[in-house]
């Protein structure tokens, strides 16, 4: 195994593919972190990026307290939703989210009261227990709920991923800069429940005395097996396959999950998520926000509440409506447009970018793909981006999937450089979700064969049996006098019978 | 040599190999036609019936035999028939509208409760045994067995199966294709 006290510059690892990017992220620095106020309406929505819809449990005119639970999931892909304010539940139903695509979904509508008014939070007895009950889900940018990843055994190494590589979102680093003592108590916690030896802390070498500060800490605190560790700043050098692979040179599996390897990555927003729960009893309601953009102002941090408006933090942030020409929640490279402004941020939300039409990329219209192979160079996940592109665009969705389409990270690097514009991650999102949808009628096809075969075979045995029956009764027909018998054996008995009831009398 | 003892050795070669060819084609006998349970796996399964065949087992060997054609099944749609004519190696064809048309979306059916009369009509003339009732009680349709072939419609005396679309788990999203286009030209005009 690898012992994390050895990493250092010179013995880190480098992953094939990804870029140099500008990273836009002083501006919002700064601004400083900044408490967003408690907006008018809140909507909170019930399924968190790609994970499963929690079912509601208020109904519609209740009234509810902050960090009440609102909504359960019914699996375990899934996650807890709390109020994330006081206030009254004025609408239950079907909405723009801050999801790919800005999908619909449930999203449970809260007034507030502005009186912020906090419910009690029952106590837990161990972390993974408490992971779950605060609703803690992976605060990066995936979702996936962080409970899962305590399930499993062996696990040695915790990577703390604070390189946040896409530009313009600083959430992260302004986490670490205002928050590092409960940063600290969140790996110390994550390391008890996951029984790891060691934790590592990844940086970007382009953050300043972050690693400093942190350093300080855990020497005064006298932590052991918590190492900081500086990545080189390659976008996505952040993503976590390709940290894994800088840290320790290993490579997650095609279709694995770090767990394969023993290794947990969590976000520093999921660290300091689950301190808050453990030491103030704080659940996951609030999240580190960056706005920015060219059509902003004041670009910023906001710590704002789950639910809270796009349009709320765009406000305060001194926005420009008519600069701007697309909306966008993520970064510049991950990120999703968004129609408009009235979608709340949920648990994964890092950045909000309002970019002018000289920054959006995408002005022209996709050219037809020249086969150049600028892509190829780099994509971090080693796959082939025109080829996939080709098969998607023509329909051939199982060859894209031969081709480990399932392994793109969706990072958006070979978009960045390829010169017809074409959208490729658009492409890949789409195949994507198709191809689960044919696999889900695939199974659902496969099932009505089988209940259609099984239901053939039963009219067959009844249909069987009747002719059976059928041949029986024509056998007996057949031989006169045993019928003669039959009936006469009959009415012998009913004669009996008659002269018994008699006999009393 | 004596030209007896060429014979029965060839004699005894050929019986040797007669032997051998009659063991193996005990021992690996290939049970039905397989290419059958290939256009089988290609077919929907919905068994509606609209294909004039009893169901998507019967049209696969009818199509097998020759005796059908490969575009008389709408719920497979143009893909079911691209699909079919690769694997036959045949030319693909026209989905024959004879048959029926393709639906936009997928669609499974649902009993109005309140109108049901509990009369088993459809519960016989379902084909996947996707509806639960009992006679005189109210029925109901089990929504994820469906495959929305319609042919309960039909049977129901009172009207009261209605088609609704189908629900999808909600790990399935469907997002759409993005646009591309193939020439500059094209591009350019928009």
């Amino acid at each position: 195994m690898l012992k994390a006290t050895e990493i250092t510059p010179a013995h880190l690892y480098s992953f094939k593919g990804g870029l140099k990017l500008k990273h836009h992220k002083r501006d919002s620095l700064d601004n400083g972190l900044s408490q967003s106020s408690i907006p008018d309406k809140l909507y909170l929505s019930l399924r968190i990026n790609r994970g499963n819809i929690a079912n509601p449990i208020v109904a519609v005119g209740d009234n509810v307290l902050k960090g009440q639970v609102i909504a359960k999931p019914d699996t375990t892909n899934g996650s807890y939703i709390h109020a994330s304010s006081s206030g009254k539940v004025t609408a239950i139903g079907i909405r723009e989210t801050a999801s790919p695509n800005a999908d619909y979904a449930t999203v449970i509508e809260i007034t507030t009261d502005k009186k912020d008014q906090w419910c009690t939070i029952a106590k837990t007895h161990s972390i993974t227990e408490a992971i779950k009950s605060a609703g803690i889900v992976g605060m990066g940018g995936a979702g996936f709920p962080t409970h899962l990843k305590y399930q499993g055994n062996n696990i040695h190494t915790l990577i703390i991923n604070g390189a946040e590589c896409e530009p313009y979102i600083s959430c992260d680093e302004q986490l670490m800069l205002d928050y590092p003592n409960d940063l600290i108590d969140g790996i110390t916690l994550m390391m008890k429940a996951a029984d790891a030896e060691q934790a590592i802390f990844a940086l970007e070498d382009q953050v300043g005395g972050i690693k400093s500060q942190i350093d300080k800490i855990i020497a005064k605190r006298k932590i052991e097996h918590i190492v900081v560790v500086k990545v080189p700043t390659i976008y996505p050098a952040g993503g976590e396959k390709q940290l894994i692979k800088v840290l320790t040179g290993l490579e997650v599996p095609s279709g694995g999950l770090p767990l394969d390897l023993g290794i947990i990555v969590q976000n520093v927003g999921t660290a300091k998520a689950l301190a808050d729960y453990c030491k103030h009893g704080r659940p996951l309601l609030e999240r580190i926000i960056t706005v920015a953009g060219d059509a902003i102002g004041k670009p910023q941090n906001f710590s704002a509440l789950t639910g809270t408006p796009i349009s709320h933090l765009l406000q305060q942030a001194e926005f420009d409506k008519d600069k701007t020409e697309r909306l966008v929640i993520g970064g510049p490279m991950m990120g999703y447009a968004m129609p408009n402004c009235d979608i709340g941020i949920d648990k994964t939300s890092n950045c909000i970018l309002a970019l002018s039409h000289e920054n959006t990329q995408h002005h022209g219209d996709s050219l037809p793909c020249i086969r150049c192979g600028k892509c190829v160079e780099v994509c971090p996940s080693q796959l082939l981006p025109q080829q996939l592109h080709w098969y998607i665009k023509g329909e051939n969705l199982e060859k894209a999937r031969e081709h480990h389409l399932f392994d793109c990270i969706e990072c958006g690097a070979c978009a960045w450089v390829c010169p017809s514009q074409i959208k490729l991650v658009d492409y890949y999102r789409y195949a994507k979700s198709e191809i689960n949808y044919l696999d889900y009628k695939r199974t659902k096809s496969d099932a009505a064969q089988i209940r259609h075969e099984q239901r053939e075979g039963r009219l067959l045995k009844i249909k069987q049996e009747r002719i059976a029956k059928r041949k029986r009764t024509k056998h007996r027909s057949k031989n006169p006098d045993k019928m003669k018998q039959d009936l006469q054996a009959t009415l012998d008995r009913v004669k009996k019978a008659k002269e018994q009831k008699n006999e009393p009398k | 040599m004596h030209p007896f003892i060429n014979i029965l050795l060839f004699s005894i070669i050929a019986l040797l190999f007669g032997l051998i060819v009659m063991w193996v084609s005990k021992r690996f006998k290939v049970e039905g036609n397989p290419i059958v349970e290939q256009i089988n796996a290609i077919l929907p399964q919905t068994q509606c019936g609209q294909c004039n065949f009893p169901g998507c087992k019967p049209y696969a060997e009818a199509i097998a035999s020759g005796q059908a054609a490969i575009n008389q099944c709408p719920p497979g749609g143009e893909d079911g028939i691209k699909k079919l004519a690769t694997l036959l190696d045949v030319e693909v064809l026209e989905l024959n509208p004879d048959n029926g048309d393709v639906k936009e979306i997928d669609m499974v059916v649902e009993v109005v409760e309140k109108d049901c009369i509990g009369c088993t009509k459809c519960i016989q003339a379902c084909p996947v045994d996707a509806i639960v009732g009992a006679a005189k009680q109210m029925h109901t349709i089990i929504l994820e067995a469906c495959t929305g072939c319609d042919l309960c419609i039909p049977a129901c005396p009172v009207d009261c199966i209605i088609s609704i679309p189908a629900p999808l788990p909600n790990y399935i999203r469907r997002s759409e294709k993005p646009e591309l286009y193939n020439l500059i030209s094209e591009a350019q005009k928009c």
